[in-house]
């Protein structure tokens, strides 16, 4: 069983992340971690200065630093609590919803495992679009995990 | 764990009882198998015309056939799961993914399962409408398992008996 499982900063990824670790998985199981950054686009001449083009590229730089450190964080703790698993993880860059399903296609993943936000009322109908998108263009099964009630 | 599987009568439901078997065969759970007849408006105004008993009898017969269906599949399940984890069947009339949503509230599961088969090579999406509803709607998290489904660490000879048990 090849499960992998895109993570962002949010809250729901977090609740995602901790469905899979209190699970009892198939021996044999392998667990790929995705943490995708999306680079700041429009670097336009004419709205940014070269300084602020500059700060941009900073702050992609210090975002996609924080991307590592957190996935460093939830490989130590799927390392911990699945020692006999194989587990392996990246931060890829570019769009999310492509990279989760590029990359569940050529890791050769059999469920993909995304969280999304619950909302109420009106603003429940709409899924998250990541993960709404995962998983009606996905080959493989999605799994979504919803951020608990309080 | 409790874990609610929609079951539609068609070739997919074998490959969603086998992904529910490959995915919890480790891990304690109760599954509920869930099938929805929804009652047909065409069949409904037709026979209101001649008389409620023959539209009562159609249905009762789609209801007696999904029971002995799900039970097919509850003996299936529990041989490739843990003995001791129980598993129920359920028949239930109405608009499909209300039902289910209600129905997980009710059972109070922790996750939904349900197969899509997508529109085909036409469409990009491989999720149907019943599918999407639940998902968008529901409170627990939920599982779509692809028709294009097939484990990656199966060699090719565990492959052949599955699709021939689809075919049949």
């Amino acid at each position: 069983m090849k499960v992998l499982i895109a993570q962002d900063e949010s809250e729901c990824s977090k609740t995602a992340l901790e469905s899979v670790l209190s699970r009892t998985w198939p021996e044999n199981s392998q667990f790929r971690l995705v943490n995708v950054h999306e680079p700041i686009h429009g670097y336009d001449p004419v709205i940014y200065t070269p300084h602020s083009i500059v700060s941009l590229k900073e702050a992609d730089k210090e975002i996609y630093a924080a991307k590592e450190a957190q996935l460093k964080k939830s490989l130590d703790l799927l390392k911990a609590k699945f020692n006999d698993f194989e587990v392996c993880g990246e931060v890829l860059t570019g769009h999310p919803k492509d990279c989760i399903i590029d990359d569940a296609e050529s890791w050769g993943a059999d469920l993909i495992v995304v969280g999304t936000h619950s909302r109420k009322g009106f603003a429940r109908a709409f899924l998250g679009s990541v993960a709404s998108e995962v998983a009606s263009q996905a080959d493989c099964s999605v799994e979504i995990v919803r951020e608990r009630k309080h | 764990m409790k874990i609610l599987v929609a079951i539609d009568d068609d070739s997919l439901c074998q490959t969603v009882i086998d992904f529910v078997a490959k995915v919890f065969s480790h891990h304690a759970t109760i599954v509920k198998l869930l099938h929805v007849v929804q009652p047909s408006s065409v069949v409904d105004t037709a026979t209101s015309l001649c008389g409620h008993g023959e539209n009562h009898q159609i249905l009762e017969e789609r209801i007696q056939q999904a029971s002995a269906f799900l039970n097919t599949l509850r003996k299936d399940l529990r041989s490739k799961m843990l003995p001791s984890e129980p598993v129920e069947v359920s028949v239930l009339m109405g608009t499909p993914h209300r039902v289910i949503l209600d129905c997980a509230e009710e059972f109070g599961a922790d996750l939904i399962v349900i197969g899509s088969h997508g529109h085909g090579e036409l469409s990009r999406l491989k999720i149907n409408s019943v599918s999407y509803a639940v998902l968008s709607h529901a409170d627990c998290a939920v599982t779509i398992v692809k028709a294009q489904q097939v484990f990656q660490n199966e060699d090719a000879s565990e492959k052949l008996p599955k699709s021939a048990r689809l075919l049949a």
